[in-house]
């Protein structure tokens, strides 16, 4: 593929999309929201035939583990391959099956996966709420006063449910407000920087 | 018609505002030194530790998109990938990207082969090194088991992240592994604060891109960005003041 087609070319129509976006949102142009409802369903569409290079490059890592008999990898590359080829399979020819599999088997083991996540906040607010310094002791009085306002018992105890909405609404609100402006203004220079061509990783980076 | 909508004129005019110091910083401010990032210095510190322990550098985006809100925190990080590529490549370090976003797919494994060219080791890339799982729940499935499998050095877990964020990093720490994170999803730093040895919070994972490029253009548009900071902070100051002696004058002329 030329140099022009890898970087230039992909360059030129997100200038062109972005600016027409950025444009379009504050200047009323006849016809111009139907346009952009319309590029939003082309990244729709471009977004899902990508689908197809992920499930390319499980094929391929996966098959070659299993090829090359893997220690310890390849047994999981059958088990993803049979299951892929199981789900698409049944989800063109044997419609019930797909949704006897998907509901009895995918979404239960979705489901214990997910559990992680509530058994590592309680692992990692262990080790978070341990008093080291002045700045950690503050960080537990909030969070310990914000785990209380939200309890029950908060109604019953005068004062900590007011602690904790004046904590959440004050220096909270301050400090997350402060944060988004500053991440707002990133963005928008990641956009500049894109826009003149000088941010090229969504093109891969190649010059 | 008017010509902009109601509502958004002052919106306009300050998109116009930034827009113009930012291209100001790009092309004038070129000279300026970018204070030290000390998220981006352990990226070096911690590849260096795995070539010592001859374990693997992993490296995880997130769940962040090219096609939303999330696309410029999924930008900086495929030009962090680029560069933690750069760096392994130079030292001989293993690497492997765990990703869910299929259309980021050949960008990312496009930067790496660059990066891995780039320094005359291309031979040592391989197809490989990329890793893609469908969602979320995969993922951490994965990299749960390539963690323990690997006993990786170093993980890195920079983009937008959504809810398996505590789980990559607990279960990171866990195996010993050097953790650096960043993002600029507020939801999810409180579980890489918990978890994480280094932190790269939001406005740092953008300037941290534009640092590693070495490109001057780059550079120069974090000193503009400041230009466009300092506009900020001038106006909620007068808003403040003017809202103290009882006056809304700001706030509307913001809402015109």
């Amino acid at each position: 593929m030329s140099n022009f087609m890898r970087t230039q070319f992909p360059i030129a129509i997100f200038i062109i999309c972005q600016f027409y976006i950025f444009f379009e949102f504050f200047i009323p142009i006849p016809g111009g929201p139907a346009l952009t409802a319309l590029l939003g369903k082309w990244v729709v569409g471009v977004s899902n035939f990508a689908l197809l290079l992920g499930a390319l490059n499980l094929i391929r890592f996966h098959g070659k583990n299993i090829v090359q008999q893997t220690k310890n990898e390849w047994y999981h590359g059958a088990i993803i391959l049979a299951s892929m080829a199981a789900m698409f399979l049944s989800g063109w020819f044997f419609k019930p099956v797909y949704t006897w599999l998907y509901a009895n088997i995918y979404t239960g083991l979705n489901t214990a996966l997910m559990c992680y996540v509530g058994f590592y906040f309680y692992s990692a607010m262990y080790k978070t709420f341990k008093v080291r310094n002045f700045e950690s002791f503050i960080t537990l009085f909030a969070c310990i006063t914000m785990l209380i306002a939200n309890a029950p018992i908060s109604g019953t105890v005068w004062g900590l449910a007011d602690i904790g909405v004046w904590i959440a609404n004050v220096p909270g609100s301050g400090a997350w407000r402060g944060f988004l402006m500053s991440a707002a203004l990133g963005m928008f220079a990641v956009a500049i920087r894109a826009a003149m061509g000088l941010e090229r990783a969504y093109t891969g980076g190649s010059d | 018609m008017s010509l902009i909508y109601a509502g958004k004129i002052v919106g306009f005019i300050m998109s116009i505002g930034f827009f113009a110091s930012l291209i100001y910083g790009i092309k004038y401010l070129t000279n300026r030194k970018i204070r030290t990032i000390p998220g981006l210095d352990a990226i070096d510190e911690s590849i260096g530790r795995a070539v010592e322990m001859g374990r693997p550098v992993h490296f995880c985006p997130g769940g962040g998109t090219l096609t939303d809100y999330t696309a410029p925190q999924t930008i900086a990080a495929i030009a962090l990938i680029g560069y933690v590529a750069g760096q392994c490549a130079q030292r001989g370090a293993k690497y492997i990207v765990t990703i869910n976003v299929a259309h980021t797919l050949p960008a990312i494994e496009e930067i790496i082969r660059t990066n891995y060219v780039k320094h005359g080791k291309v031979e040592e890339y391989s197809s490989d090194i990329v890793r893609f799982l469908p969602d979320q729940v995969s993922l951490f499935a994965y990299d749960m088991d390539l963690f323990e499998r690997e006993q990786i050095a170093s993980n890195i877990l920079i983009g937008a992240y959504f809810w398996e964020a505590i789980v990559l990093a607990e279960y990171g720490g866990s195996v010993g592994a050097l953790q650096i994170a960043g993002t600029a999803r507020q939801s999810q730093l409180p579980a890489f604060v918990a978890s994480c040895d280094y932190l790269i919070i939001g406005d740092e994972m953008y300037a941290s891109a534009a640092k590693v490029s070495d490109n001057k253009g780059q550079i120069g548009s974090i000193a503009g960005q400041d230009v466009c900071r300092a506009i900020v902070v001038a106006i909620m100051v007068i808003g403040f003041i003017a809202a103290l002696l009882g006056s809304g004058a700001i706030a509307n002329i913001l809402k015109i």
